[in-house]
């Protein structure tokens, strides 16, 4: 299995905040199957902006002294990108980095609320012939209001990258009912764990590899976790099965928008 | 690319069959060789225009065609996704001489707008950048001068459309190609949107080859004669009179789910063309502009190199 998205370099995020967590972050990865992470730092532009020469620097550094800890573990450099105008300038720079030096892009969103210019981010990636992964689809409220805009996507050529964690609840009810329609419905390429912190996501690898050979199959798991992640270290095309469009029942509608603005305002009106 | 592009991806399926026998029934009208450009339009979104334009233009490649598919819904095109292409530059471009930031784009040189995929024979031009008056531009003569220069260099034409019902868009083109195919999808499809379309290209001159009807629900037997005797012309008799004339073409069978067709291939013992996936173009230079200093490196091995002796002295 590779992991195709982490925070493990010490302090260069919100993620791994020593030196001592990153060794035992990978030996968890170890213990429960991984024999790749890949090394996907926030990359956000006044917040996080650890260049790309920095942050090799530390994944070789770390990579030289796994085997005196006795961990295999091959290490390949990434970022998670915040979305934004400049995507192309970052890279071209050298200031964030594809996943493996290939034409794959992990990015990220705002959480609660779509890009006015999502559309035309990624029509600039993709001119430049890179391949948008959207990491935690299932984690954005608007998307989980909305999941149709992530068949949209998939139709534009976006590919979509789920958390292990979702599928247990890790993000809430919300994601983990959405990420389950996402699963159903061929709406999923690839696994990540998003792992910040030793001791939350790793040791749950097991459990959730169960429940999501229950839900998808030994066949596409596989895919999910080690097929499609090589074929993106490799830099090689990944061919998609066509999604199917989710429609949500009532019931779950008045789920997503539960807690939010609309959901409260519902919730007084049906009390009068 | 996509794996719904099944005729590229799996050409003995069943349903490549089918496909070669709408590209037969659509050579067979070309008898006098004055049909190049075609159409392909829907009643309303999600009946298969892409799907059937993408993979019937893949079907005349592989008969030796050189063929060029057009992306001509401007406003939600995906061909270039289905190809694994560049979104743009597009028609949209090529027609505002426009890129999104409104500088000029010279379209002196349409071999800029047109990509080659990755099947022989087959290019395709994007839809472009979402364009704020997509009719208005394919009014322009422009438009007309396009499909000209390039029936210079391909033998087909493939033009993938709008909905009909939705918008005026393939009304416009209808007038400009030699034949026109309209999706429609088994139980989904309005008989009375189907009419209206009709009457609709008709009333602007506009030709009809014939309609597809895709999605179709059937049975593994029917679809194993489908396969073998290659014809579904019969299936169509005895339809409601209006839509008889126009179901001269294959219907086309997009299984519901994959486990049926998979059942259904091993039924019919096909086997499986794997291929080696291609390995992807690279566009970003990185100019390396940033760079480390000496100073931060040693810094960053010598944090390393005292938690390490810290351990070493822990475990001691």
């Amino acid at each position: 299995m590779i992991d195709i998205h982490t925070h493990i370099l010490p302090n260069i995020d919100d993620g791994s905040r020593s030196i001592e967590e990153t060794f035992n972050l990978i030996k968890e990865a170890q213990n429960v199957g991984f024999e790749a992470i890949v090394s996907t730092s926030h990359y956000m532009e006044g917040y996080y902006e650890t260049n790309t020469p920095e942050r090799e620097v530390w994944i070789n550094a770390i990579y030289e002294n796994l085997k005196t800890k006795n961990i295999h573990m091959n290490l390949y450099l990434g970022n998670e990108i915040y979305m934004s105008e400049n995507m192309i300038s970052l890279l071209e720079e050298g200031k964030a980095s594809t996943i493996n030096n290939t034409s794959y892009v992990l990015f990220e969103m705002p959480l609660n609320a779509e890009p006015l210019n999502l559309y035309d981010i990624i029509y600039e990636m993709q001119q430049y012939k890179i391949v948008p992964i959207l990491a935690h689809p299932e984690r954005y409220t608007f998307i989980q209001k909305e999941p149709e805009l992530v068949y949209d996507l998939i139709q534009k050529g976006v590919l979509m990258q789920a958390n292990y964690g979702s599928i247990i609840g890790q993000y809430g009810e919300k994601a983990q009912i959405i990420v389950q329609k996402f699963y159903e419905n061929n709406m999923i390429h690839l696994l990540g764990s998003d792992v910040h912190r030793q001791n939350t996501i790793y040791p749950k690898i097991p459990q959730i590899l169960s429940k999501l050979n229950s839900i998808i199959g030994e066949e596409k798991l596989k895919e999910l976790t080690t097929t499609n992640p090589k074929l993106v270290l490799q830099n090689k095309r990944i061919d998609i099965e066509e999604p199917h469009i989710i429609e949500l029942t009532l019931k779950e509608k008045m789920l997503m928008i539960k807690g939010d603005s609309l959901g409260k305002m519902i919730k007084k009106l049906i009390k009068k | 690319m996509k794996k719904e592009l099944i005729v590229h991806q799996d050409p003995k399926s069943p349903i490549s069959e089918i496909f070669r026998t709408l590209r037969t029934n659509i050579q067979f009208m070309n008898a006098k060789g004055k049909l190049r450009t075609i159409l392909v339009t829907s009643t309303l979104p999600g009946e298969g225009k892409s799907w059937v334009s993408s993979n019937l233009a893949v079907t005349f490649a592989q008969a030796g065609k050189r063929v060029v598919i057009i992306d001509a819904d401007m406003r939600k095109g995906r061909q270039y996704s289905i190809f694994g292409l560049s979104p743009t530059p597009g028609l949209s471009n090529y027609l505002s001489g426009m890129d999104s930031d409104y500088n000029d784009v010279g379209t002196e040189n349409l071999s800029n707008f047109v990509q080659k995929t990755d099947i022989e024979n087959l290019s395709i031009i994007s839809a472009g950048n979402v364009p704020p008056n997509p009719s208005e531009l394919l009014i322009m003569t422009k438009m007309e001068e396009l499909l000209d220069k390039l029936k210079e260099s391909y033998d087909i034409i493939i033009i993938d459309g709008t909905p009909s019902q939705l918008v005026t868009d393939s009304l416009i083109l209808t007038r400009l190609v030699d034949t026109t195919l309209i999706v429609t999808a088994s139980k989904q499809t309005k008989k009375e949107d189907l009419k209206k379309v009709i009457s609709n290209i008709k009333h602007v001159g506009g030709k009809i080859a014939g309609i597809v009807v895709n999605k179709m629900e059937i049975s593994a037997k029917k679809y194993n004669e489908t396969y073998y005797y290659g014809s579904t012309r019969e299936s169509q008799r005895g339809k409601s009179k209006s839509e008889k004339i126009y179901q001269r073409t294959a219907s086309i069978i997009q299984p519901r789910n994959r486990s049926k067709e998979n059942e259904l291939l091993e039924q019919t013992s096909i086997e499986e063309i794997k291929e080696e996936p291609k390995t992807l173009e690279k566009n970003i230079k990185i100019k390396k502009k940033e760079e480390i200093s000496l100073e931060k490196t040693t810094d960053i091995l010598n944090q390393i190199n005292q938690y390490l002796d810290e351990e070493k002295k822990n475990l001691k």
